[in-house]
């Protein structure tokens, strides 16, 4: 079986590039996990609690990533096959690639510092600088919604639904933030 | 047995019981609503509330939670493809497609009527047939839910037609991950990488939340359109409502679908998940347009509302006439019927019929209630969906957080996160991710009961399966038929 | 820019007063308590907390709340609560196979002995033996007797491995030396359900699961752990304990146990262990255990304590013996 890269260019696409990224990525998770399955199991169960025939913990899965590792070689041949990289539909380039990078950092950070600054502060930072990101640069709406949403939320959960969302590992911030949505709680019942 | 039914009825009028419903339904449906909340959460959070309620109050009041839910969970998952309940997955495959051309009211409406048709033709059907359900519930043991587990992949993929490769091996990557963490045949924890928190396995929900909301987040922000919706269709009109003769065309896959999610709903262990992914793939099938589905069809909402919907009769059965859960919802209402006082078991119907009548007529009920209430609370999702990105995007990253951590714990985010990127990745490089989900919620279970069939069969597997359970058989070998009738085809095709 | 300058110096001061309404030391607790399950929503564990975390609330003044970290035989929770700040507020609602029998089953970040201290003992069950009633056997003796004769033919289903009712299984198989295919299901229901549909031959069922199905005459109680009868059980003060019938050593009970950091500061674990001692006075709280059918059997969480190493090291050696082979 022979395969020709495509004659006139020598260097796919960004798009064509990703794809074969991903299928090497593919072919070798595949290969690493099915040949060291026994060393992922940890030695936990009772091999003993089937004394008969038994599917041993290592035999589905081992299958599943060797079959994935096969076919991760077939999608790779199949990239180098194409000749015609005009009808592939580009759906990834670099600027996609950049946009989408920000905002997902943006998202990253948002989960690292949640547990230390809790539910409510990381979230009115998260809002802020997302919105602001995205287009909105209207001062007073930005504050606003930073502001009120994550409140509302943590009334709305806390004390209606009784889900307890994640104070800040300092706990001077936690009682902070519990002191604002008891004062809020208050000035709403007053009015 | 007439009499005790007829004392059941008086139980019912009164008006705060019908409160009591509504209140569960809208509280259901927004929970469902949230992704990442799911109603088993809202289920447990409110149990002890419903404790305080004599039983005729309480135990409606969960069931609505209960039904709310699973129909709000398709509201954001129409309208920004991100799943609010695991059930409704399914409903992203056309929900989007509909929204962007507009037809977003539609689609939530047909939703609606597909749910409660679904809900109400399977109530019904459990509450005159609890007898023989219940015997046949007790006749499916592992082979069979093996059998039908497989049965059901078959006829899931034969429809995932051009993904071919790029489909089986998301097929494969969801198979992999579902196998991360505890086998429970043998108890050995499993690629767990020493993480205690996959040991249980992924969890469902930051699965979910990774697998839609992220990349849809993501690719929202990829173009500069300041809004999800192509046109800004204006607060006072929401878009079209649904039409007769559109329900009409519908109502074949409705009740295919019904049949289909009845049928899986007396299969513990399958759930309303599958149900909803075989309702669609076989409406697909069956389809005089299957071409259309993927691009806005509602033939494609109603299937997959309906089937998952009508999981839920028969999953009471169980519990009724055993007292055994078929899955965590149902344990929940256990623990609800146990606190109440109400023991459900044999014995239920002879010490407290009239009341467990009035309950199971108290199902029929909250759907005729959720047609009403659901059509109202419909108009402020389909117009919140307008709002500009700016605003929204923020707004839905907080909740799917909120979502991941009321289940679980701060290194959920990190899994939803990771599973996120690469979701979006995948969904970038054209695979489609739904075989990708299907395969991980069915992992554990074919493995399991696989295991679980050769420990019965002792060794003689053939044997014990095509000998001595015949259901099994019948669902296995139908299988394999279909298989070799398919690749006989297409081997043919490649011929010609 | 004036304007601007103000607002935020009003938002500013608004910010920052709340710290400046200072607590004081305020007493424990002053927010709320979470309360770890390590198992998943809807079984009986889940049940009992519910209930109780309401009623506690009120005793200890700030919320109880629930949190389900099912998950690696229980291990997950454990952990969860090992690793968490040790100042009282997270405590865990647990089961004696969790504490002192899975942690010796495989790798866990802890030490169950050296980083858990018990606050108290809510209640047990004995798990009873249960089978269908037209089986060829209506004694624990006459099962012994059919299983000795049928050695590996017989199906009995548990709830999963090293579980409530695997655990004093084995301890019978053991006993009694025979030899049975162990059929592993995922939980108590299902279990039970494969009993009841003639799929099992044998399992074991806790108490309340089973009395309906023992009352309607489907089911029979062969035999019961523990030392003692359920002598104030109405459906079961008949059944015999398998150590009556010879087999010994089947003395496995689950024990619902609430435990703590064992690194709480002493005062609080006080406020904890007292606030248990309470809530058996409640009336609501005796009303709830009656209505789900549970009895209370409490002990100190002091007294506890001296018990596990025991129970710890016992199950040890059960584990040793059944790995071993």
């Amino acid at each position: 079986m022979s395969f020709k890269l495509s004659s006139e260019k020598k260097f796919f696409n960004f798009y064509l590039k990703s794809e074969i990224a991903a299928s090497i990525l593919i072919i070798t998770i595949g290969a690493c996990f099915a040949l060291f399955m026994p060393h992922m199991i940890a030695k936990g169960g009772m091999v003993q609690a089937q004394d008969f025939i038994r599917l041993s913990p290592i035999f589905f899965p081992r299958i599943t990533f060797a079959v994935l590792s096969i076919l991760g070689i077939v999608y790779l041949i199949q990239i180098l096959k194409i000749k015609n990289e005009e009808q592939i539909e580009e759906t990834l380039s670099k600027e996609i690639v950049q946009n989408v990078s920000i905002i997902f950092l943006f998202v990253t950070i948002y989960t690292f510092i949640l547990p230390y600054l809790g539910y409510g502060i990381a979230s009115i930072i998260m809002i802020f600088s997302l919105s602001y990101r995205l287009g909105n640069r209207i001062w007073w709406q930005l504050v606003l919604l930073s502001f009120f949403i994550p409140l509302t939320i943590r009334i709305i959960f806390e004390r209606v639904l009784f889900i307890y969302l994640p104070r800040s590992h300092f706990e001077i911030l936690g009682a902070w933030e519990d002191k604002i949505v008891k004062i809020f709680l208050n000035l709403f019942f007053i009015i | 047995m007439l009499e005790t039914f007829i004392q059941g009825m008086h139980l019912l009028l009164r008006w705060d019981i019908y409160f009591f419903i509504a209140a569960g339904l809208c509280i259901g449906m927004f929970v469902g609503a949230m992704p990442g909340l799911t109603t088993i959460l809202a289920l447990s959070v409110l149990l002890p509330v419903s404790f305080k309620l004599e039983p005729v109050l309480g135990i409606p009041f969960l069931v609505g939670l209960f039904k709310g839910g699973i129909y709000g969970g398709s509201i954001p998952a129409i309208l920004v493809g991100i799943p609010g309940t695991a059930a409704s997955i399914a409903t992203t495959f056309e929900g989007p497609a509909l929204t962007r051309k507009g037809h977003g009211r539609k689609a939530l409406e047909m939703a609606l009527f597909s749910s409660v048709s679904g809900d109400l033709i399977s109530d019904i059907f459990t509450i005159l047939l609890i007898g023989p359900i219940a015997i046949i519930t007790l006749m499916i043991g592992p082979p069979e839910i093996f059998a039908i587990i497989f049965f059901s992949l078959v006829l899931i993929a034969s429809i995932s037609g051009d993904s071919g490769l790029k489909g089986a091996i998301a097929a494969l990557i969801g198979l992999g991950l579902g196998f991360i963490g505890t086998d429970a045949a043998t108890g050995s924890t499993r690629m767990t990488f020493g993480f205690m928190s996959l040991s249980a396995g992924i969890p469902l929900i930051p699965l979910v939340i990774g697998i839609f909301a992220l990349p849809e987040i993501l690719l929202a922000v990829e173009s500069r359109a300041p809004r999800f919706v192509s046109q800004f269709i204006g607060y006072s009109n929401t878009g079209e409502k649904l039409r007769w003769k559109e329900f009409k065309s519908s109502i074949k896959t409705i009740l295919r679908s019904t049949g289909i999610g009845t049928g899986i709903g007396m299969v513990p262990g399958v759930g309303q998940v599958v149900a909803a992914f075989v309702g669609y793939s076989a409406a697909k099938r069956a389809s005089t347009h299957p071409e259309t589905f993927g691009e806005g069809e509602l033939d494609g909402i109603a299937a997959p509302e309906a089937a998952n919907n009508a999981v839920n009769g028969p999953t009471m059965v169980p519990l009724l006439t055993l007292g055994i859960p078929g899955d965590t919802a149902t344990a929940i209402l256990l623990g609800a019927f146990v606190a109440h006082g109400m023991r459900p078991g044999p014995l239920i119907f002879q010490e407290q019929g009239p009341l467990l009548y009035a309950i199971l007529m108290s199902m029929v009920i909250a759907n005729i209630l959720f047609v009403f209430l659901g059509y109202v609370l419909l108009k402020p999702f389909a117009i919140a969906i307008q709002i500009k990105k700016s605003y929204l995007i923020p707004i839905i990253l907080a909740l799917a957080f909120v979502g991941t951590l009321s289940t679980g714990d701060n290194s959920d985010l990190i899994i939803m996160l990771v599973v996120g990127f690469f979701a979006y990745i995948l969904r970038k490089l054209n695979f489609d991710l739904a075989p990708l989900i299907i395969a991980f919620v069915l992992a554990e279970p074919v493995e399991y009961t696989l295991s679980q069939t050769m420990l019965y069969a002792k060794g003689s597997i053939l044997q014990y399966i095509f000998v001595t359970r015949p259901i099994s058989s019948a669902f296995l070998l139908s299988a394999l038929i279909w298989i070799l009738y398919r690749a006989m085809r297409s081997f043919s095709r490649k011929r010609t | 820019m004036r304007r601007t300058i103000f607002a935020l110096l009003v938002t500013f001061v608004f910010l920052v007063s709340p710290i400046l309404i200072v607590d004081g030391h305020a007493k424990f607790p002053n927010r709320p308590v979470t309360l770890v399950l390590p198992v998943g929503a809807g079984g009986s564990h889940d049940l009992h907390a519910r209930g109780i975390t309401g009623i506690m609330s009120d005793i200890i003044g700030q919320p109880m709340i629930v949190k389900l970290l099912p998950g690696g035989a229980g291990m997950r929770g454990h952990a969860f609560v090992a690793n968490a700040k040790p100042d009282g507020y997270t405590i865990l609602f647990t089961a004696n196979g969790f504490d002192q029998l899975v942690p010796q089953t495989r790798k866990v970040p802890f030490n169950s002995l050296k980083d858990f201290t018990a606050i108290a003992k809510l209640n047990h069950a004995q798990p009873l033996f249960v089978s269908l009633s037209n089986r060829p056997w209506k004694t624990l003796k006459q099962f012994v007797a059919y299983a000795k004769k049928n050695p590996g033919k017989i199906n009995f289903g548990h709830s999963g491995v090293w579980g409530a009712i695997h655990t004093p299984a084995m301890q019978f198989v053991k006993a009694a030396g025979i030899k049975v295919n162990f059929i592993p299901h995922k939980g108590g229901g299902p279990a039970l359900r494969a009993l009841l549909s003639g799929q099992d031959h044998i399992s074991m069922a806790m108490p309340t699961s089973g009395r309906a199905h023992v009352r309607s005459g489907k089911m029979i109680a062969l035999g019961v752990t523990g030392n003692k009868r359920m002598s104030k059980d109405k459906d079961f003060k008949n059944v015999p304990t398998a150590a009556e019938l010879g087999y010994k050593g089947v003395s496995f009970k689950m024990e619902r146990i609430f435990m703590a950091h064992a690194k709480t500061p002493p005062e609080r674990l006080k406020v904890l262990r007292d606030a248990f001692e309470t809530i058996l006075k409640n009336k609501s709280f005796k009303k709830f255990m009656r209505s789900i059918g549970e009895k209370v059997q409490f002990v100190k969480g002091t007294d506890y304590n001296k018990v596990r190493k025991e129970r710890y090291d016992g199950f040890t050696q059960l584990i040793k013996a059944m790995t071993g082979k």
